[in-house]
């Protein structure tokens, strides 16, 4: 009873932090807009900032939403994987192979669906998934995982695809933009196109992982309980696997690079509401969502011209995860 | 976690309130029914026990496993932590963005309302039919009052632009050599917004700033409501496409390799912005004075082999596809990095040394600049030896005239012919 109180409470106010965070995201930004601008908007009277708060603020904040709950999806998804709380998709290494995938796509000229799952997102899901099996073989031994070996081949398999990535980069002679793009993450150019684009992805990807949460909720009791008590386990990790990777992929391909979201974020709901998957998948999505909102509005608003916003998200969640690891040993 | 640690091996592992029971038995038949991570309220050290006569039975799965919720007290505090956490953030961001909405607002109604002037329509196209009337009507706009575009040319990126029918009212220039070409066109009251980097010619600096070359920022260009964007091949091709998806006209530029595609832009410029006579004006003007340049320099017998270098970047010198290279050979001289065809080159010290420069240019913002690059090259062991600073020719050159591909090229061009053949300009030595 009472830790439903909690969850109820938990819930409330992340729904009040969510349409506070799309509220100023529409309300902040370079030009100067007041609340007054959006009322008239709304009651249709004035159209002449439509195209600011509509196509260029809305579109970002619900890009950065998506973008935020597909990396925390991934990441929750990931530490039940890896049965690791230090797991997330930057970690691991999907992360940056998404993100060599997307740039080796674009160098080699496959940027030409620009509808759907394009070129590009295939070719960041298709590395992303190659990175990630790459690290789960490697860093498993006899059957079961040290954290040590798995963060460190992570990291490992992460940096060649980030050196393979700036690579790319350094051959293409117009590439400064392209550069802190693809490795630090940005929304400066979020649309509606790539709304479009991860949106119908990311809600697929929910379904199936609220789906498949018991078994996650078995899986982590150990490979052997869990078949015992009927899950059928390899199906299950691989279609996790899959799930993880194509939520981080889509969220690189449309973004960049933007790491520790899907470490902290599932940690923190994890903390306030349990362990059980079920609601771990929903709520921490929402609250990735929420998380990445206000970090774009932070990267927009710091400084008079963008930071990057894989630099926000670093600064908050690089000293938590050392404190994980300190904590830890 | 404990398990991970490699010492923790079976033998030293047993708990002093549990001592090791009878192995095997248990742990061959127990699963666990209430699973580690559910569970609080169990000790720790039968945890610990519990975990490594797992390990002992060869069922190590669990061994790894770190448990994220070791006990109901530390995750209640760490949970109410982690809360405030949040909702330090959230309040943070919220108080800031209320602080600058709320002052704000009445700053930016002054802001909007001043743009718009009196007698003149709101959009671009409206504004553009009041300029063709205003110019008595040279080219017609058909009956809904929309101009007629007369011809269709290509952007430099191979793009399509239909040509506007005049000047577009509200121009955005995405970079300073094409803020100075605007401005020497007479355009400089049409321009609405410029880089950070456009401070030249002095009106530039009141126009309002879009970002730089690499971080335009859409939102603003787009509250500018521009007729027309100019940009440069080094704008990110991103920000290029979002425009375009925005239903805002922007034309692409390139730079070229030589003082004649300078002119051919001038010319392009002209005629993109309906300026075509003052363009061709002044490409004129600027072609006089590259052949007035010429028959002065006709029949140097010694062309200097030149370095040039750009001050405080590392050795980064012009190559054969830059148009430097092409400004060197027009003063008469050779660029020893010529034979690298690039536009930019990173050289080396030993190169320079190979190659023993007659006179060394440096591209430096200020006689400052240029002072602390000479002493560096002539205090550089393997540099100090080389002709050009032995015999004092290293000259300084306005590196901001000299980095943009615009008008004032043809100034660096003279004052570089100046300074190696002074004999031709009459100031022997």
């Amino acid at each position: 009873m009472k830790a439903t109180t909690a969850r109820r409470i938990f819930l409330a106010v992340l729904i009040v932090l969510t349409a506070a965070g799309f509220l100023a995201s529409l309300l902040t930004g370079p030009v100067k807009t007041s609340a007054g601008d959006l009322w008239n908007l709304i009651m249709g009277r004035n159209q002449a900032q439509a195209v600011i708060f509509l196509d260029l603020r809305l579109s970002r904040a619900l890009l950065a939403f998506l973008v935020g709950a597909s990396l925390a999806l991934s990441g929750a998804i990931l530490q039940g994987f890896f049965q690791n709380p230090m797991a997330d998709p930057f970690v691991v290494g999907v992360s940056s192979g998404a993100s060599f995938g997307a740039v080796l796509a674009v160098a080699l000229g496959l940027d030409v669906a620009a509808f759907g799952f394009s070129g590009q997102g295939l070719a960041a899901f298709a590395t992303g998934l190659g990175i990630v099996s790459l690290v789960y073989l490697l860093s498993l031994r006899k059957g079961m995982f040290k954290v040590e070996t798995l963060l460190l081949t992570g990291i490992a398999a992460g940096a060649l695809a980030s050196a393979l990535t700036s690579f790319l980069l350094f051959m293409r002679s117009d590439s400064f933009d392209q550069a802190v793009f693809w490795l630090l993450g940005s929304f400066q150019l979020a649309g509606w196109r790539q709304v479009g684009a991860v949106a119908p992805y990311f809600a697929a990807g929910l379904v199936a992982a609220v789906w498949l949460a018991r078994d996650m909720n078995l899986l982590v009791l150990g490979d052997e309980t869990a078949q015992a008590l009927g899950c059928r386990v390899r199906r299950v990790r691989k279609a996790f696997l899959a799930i993880a990777s194509l939520l981080a992929a889509l969220a690189v391909s449309v973004s960049g690079i933007i790491g520790f979201v899907g470490l902290v974020v599932p940690h923190w709901v994890r903390l306030l509401i349990g362990p059980d998957h079920r609601r771990l998948f929903l709520y921490g999505s929402l609250a990735g969502g929420t998380f990445l909102v206000y970090c774009d509005l932070l990267a927009r608003n710091l400084l008079a011209s963008e930071l990057p916003i894989g630099v926000i998200t670093a600064a908050v969640g690089a000293p938590f995860f050392l404190y994980l690891l300190h904590k830890k040993r | 976690m404990l398990a991970s640690k490699p010492h923790d091996g079976p033998g030293n592992s047993t708990s002093p309130h549990f001592p090791k029971p009878e192995p095997g038995l248990r742990d061959r038949y127990f699963v666990d029914p209430v699973p580690a991570l559910f569970c609080h309220d169990r000790p720790a050290g039968d945890r610990l026990a519990g975990g490594e006569r797992l390990a002992d039975a060869g069922k190590a799965k669990d061994q790894h496993f770190v448990d994220p919720v070791p006990s109901l007290l530390v995750a209640a505090a760490r949970a109410a932590s982690a809360a405030a956490a949040v909702l330090v953030l959230a309040l943070t961001v919220g108080v800031a963005a209320v602080l600058m909405l709320f002052p704000a607002a009445g700053l930016a109604q002054s802001e909007r309302t001043q743009p718009v002037e009196p007698g003149r329509s709101r959009t671009a196209s409206g504004a553009r039919d009041d300029l063709v009337r205003a110019q008595g009507g040279g080219i017609v706009g058909d009956d809904l009052g929309r101009p007629q575009t007369q011809a269709s040319i290509r952007d430099d990126l191979g793009r399509p632009f239909p040509l506007p029918a005049a000047a577009p009212a509200r121009i955005v220039s995405m970079a300073p050599n094409i803020t100075e070409i605007l401005f020497a066109l007479g355009l400089g009251d049409r321009i609405v917004g410029v880089t950070r980097f456009c401070d030249y010619p002095p009106g530039a600096e009141a126009v309002p700033k879009v970002g730089g070359l690499v971080d335009p920022n859409v939102e603003i260009i787009l509250s500018l409501k521009p007729g027309l964007v100019l940009a440069f091949r080094g704008n990110p091709l991103r920000v290029i496409d979002r425009l375009g998806e925005l239903h805002v006209p922007v034309f692409v530029f390139d730079i070229g390799g030589g003082l004649d595609d300078m002119c051919g832009l001038v010319t392009r410029i002209g005629s993109v912005t309906r300026r075509e006579r003052e363009a061709q004006a002044l490409a004129a003007a600027l072609r006089s004075r590259l052949d007035a340049l010429e028959a002065r320099l006709a029949g140097v017998a010694a062309r200097p082999r030149v370095f040039v270098i750009l001050h405080s970047q590392g050795l980064w010198t012009s190559g054969g596809e830059g148009y430097i290279s092409d400004l060197v050979a027009r003063a008469g001289a050779v660029n020893i990095a010529a034979g690298i065809g690039r536009k930019w080159v990173l050289y080396s010290r030993e190169r320079i040394v190979r190659d023993d420069p007659d006179a060394v240019f440096v591209l430096a913002r200020s006689r400052r600049e240029f002072e602390a690059a000479r002493e560096w090259m002539a205090g550089e062991a393997r540099l100090g030896g080389v002709k050009a600073v032995r015999t004092g020719r290293v000259f300084l050159l306005d590196q901001d005239a000299a980095s943009r591909f615009g008008p004032r090229l043809v100034d660096v061009l003279e004052t570089m012919a100046r300074d190696l053949h002074p004999e031709r300009f009459g100031e022997g030595r």
